[in-house]
């Protein structure tokens, strides 16, 4: 029984065993592997290519993408920049506004000013106060507003409204009074004559 | 057996030019290869896949590899237990995909001899599949260490190697595979024996 068993797996494996491969396995292999080593040389350039230009690609998007958000950053602080320019000159000329869109302004400990901006948005079904920090200045910043927002001209005294109408006759004695003293002085000794010719003969202490 | 470092050196896309690459100190001419070393691998592929067609394919697979990781020939001591595992590995990796007992009985009919009458040959090969069926139903190791032994090209020591077995250890795997194939196919004979006495009962009270 056993022999039987045997002799039908040596049967089996024999079946295995004599298998051989139709003529030419050789050259059929060698082929193979020659044409799929080419294939695959070519199929890497091929791929090398591809990826150099889809790298070109993605850097060319990405320095677009950078430019892109460098642009609308910078623009963001400049209209920024702006908006704190314009309160701070705002807040130097008129400190509190009344009535419309309030405006806090607390200075800090460091000098700087802090201002808040409360912005009332109204929305479809409340309105909603929003309290908005616009930014901190520093206080070397204020002499530079100062001469860009000047203060406005001070009314003139009564001695400079006179000055100043004696300044413009344009009296030709007098502006040239003012450049020649000769002839200020020439002024002076007419008018010293014309005042003793309407008072007549000079007291005895001014002669002295 | 011969050392890789011992064999020219050929790189196979410059073969056809003529051009030779040096590789390091070893050298690699896959053509000699191919001649040398083809045959066994076939049979190695075959004892698996049991379908010529798919055990070509893997021997091609297998040179691909060989020249893909050509660069690690220098660590190679012997060159035909390396090809035969590479082709080993892809056969049963290929195995998965082709289920070769669909392609037993094809095997099974060219195997029996042919002056034999039909009636007799049918019932030979359908003997045979059984028998390749009980194989494919050993345990893993068992079943693999069978299926080596079968390539007469592969010493002990050499199916060890690829099993990473010891000699002793492939020795034992050969004789448990043989004798539980025995134990399945006398348990088949009986129940076959079995069925065809009931159906003969079954006839006779007819």
């Amino acid at each position: 029984m056993n022999d039987r068993q045997e002799e039908r797996i040596e049967a089996a494996l024999w079946g295995l065993r004599s298998a051989r491969a139709a003529d030419g396995l050789e050259e059929r292999v060698l082929a193979a592997v020659r044409s799929r080593a080419v294939a695959r040389e070519s199929r890497n350039g091929v791929g090398l290519g591809r990826w150099m230009v889809w790298s070109g690609v993605a850097a060319t998007a990405l320095v677009v993408v950078w430019a892109v958000v460098a642009g609308m950053r910078y623009e963001t602080a400049a209209r920024r920049h702006e908006l704190a320019n314009n309160e701070a000159a705002r807040e130097l000329r008129v400190p509190q506004q009344a009535g419309g869109v309030p405006v806090e302004t607390s200075r800090v400990a460091d000098g700087a000013v802090k201002r808040a901006v409360v912005t009332e948005v109204k929305g479809a079904r409340r309105s909603v106060a929003v309290r908005r920090t616009v930014e901190q200045e520093s206080a070397a910043q204020a002499p530079v507003e100062l001469q860009s927002y000047p203060a406005p001209e001070a009314p003139l005294t009564e001695q400079e409204r006179l000055l100043l109408q004696v300044a413009h006759s344009h009296d030709p004695k007098v502006l040239l009074a003012m450049l020649d003293p000769a002839a200020r002085a020439a002024r002076v000794t007419e008018e010293k004559v014309a005042v003793q010719r309407f008072f007549g003969v000079p007291a005895k202490g001014d002669q002295q | 057996m011969a050392a890789i470092e011992a064999v020219g050196l050929r790189w196979l896309a410059e073969e056809a030019s003529g051009a030779e690459v040096g590789l390091g100190s070893a050298a690699l001419d896959v053509a000699a290869l191919v001649r040398e070393y083809s045959g066994v691998m076939y049979r190695v592929a075959f004892s698996i896949l049991r379908n010529g067609a798919e055990a070509e394919d893997a021997v091609q697979d297998a040179f691909v590899r060989v020249v893909q990781h050509r660069e690690r020939v220098d660590e190679v001591k012997e060159v035909r237990t390396w090809l035969v595992r590479i082709v080993w590995n892809l056969a049963l990796d290929r195995k998965r995909r082709v289920r070769p007992e669909q392609m037993d009985e094809a095997l099974a009919a060219t195997m029996v001899a042919k002056d034999l009458p039909a009636d007799v040959r049918l019932v030979e090969a359908r003997r045979l599949v059984e028998v390749y069926a009980a194989i494919d139903r050993l345990a893993k190791k068992e079943r693999e260490a069978l299926l080596l032994s079968v390539v007469e090209e592969l010493s002990t020591a050499e199916i060890g190697a690829v099993l990473g077995k010891s000699e002793s250890g492939v020795r034992a795997l050969l004789f448990r595979a043989r004798e539980h194939l025995k134990e399945r196919l006398e348990r088949l004979d009986t129940r076959q024996a079995k069925r065809l006495a009931t159906e003969a009962g079954k006839g006779g009270l007819r």
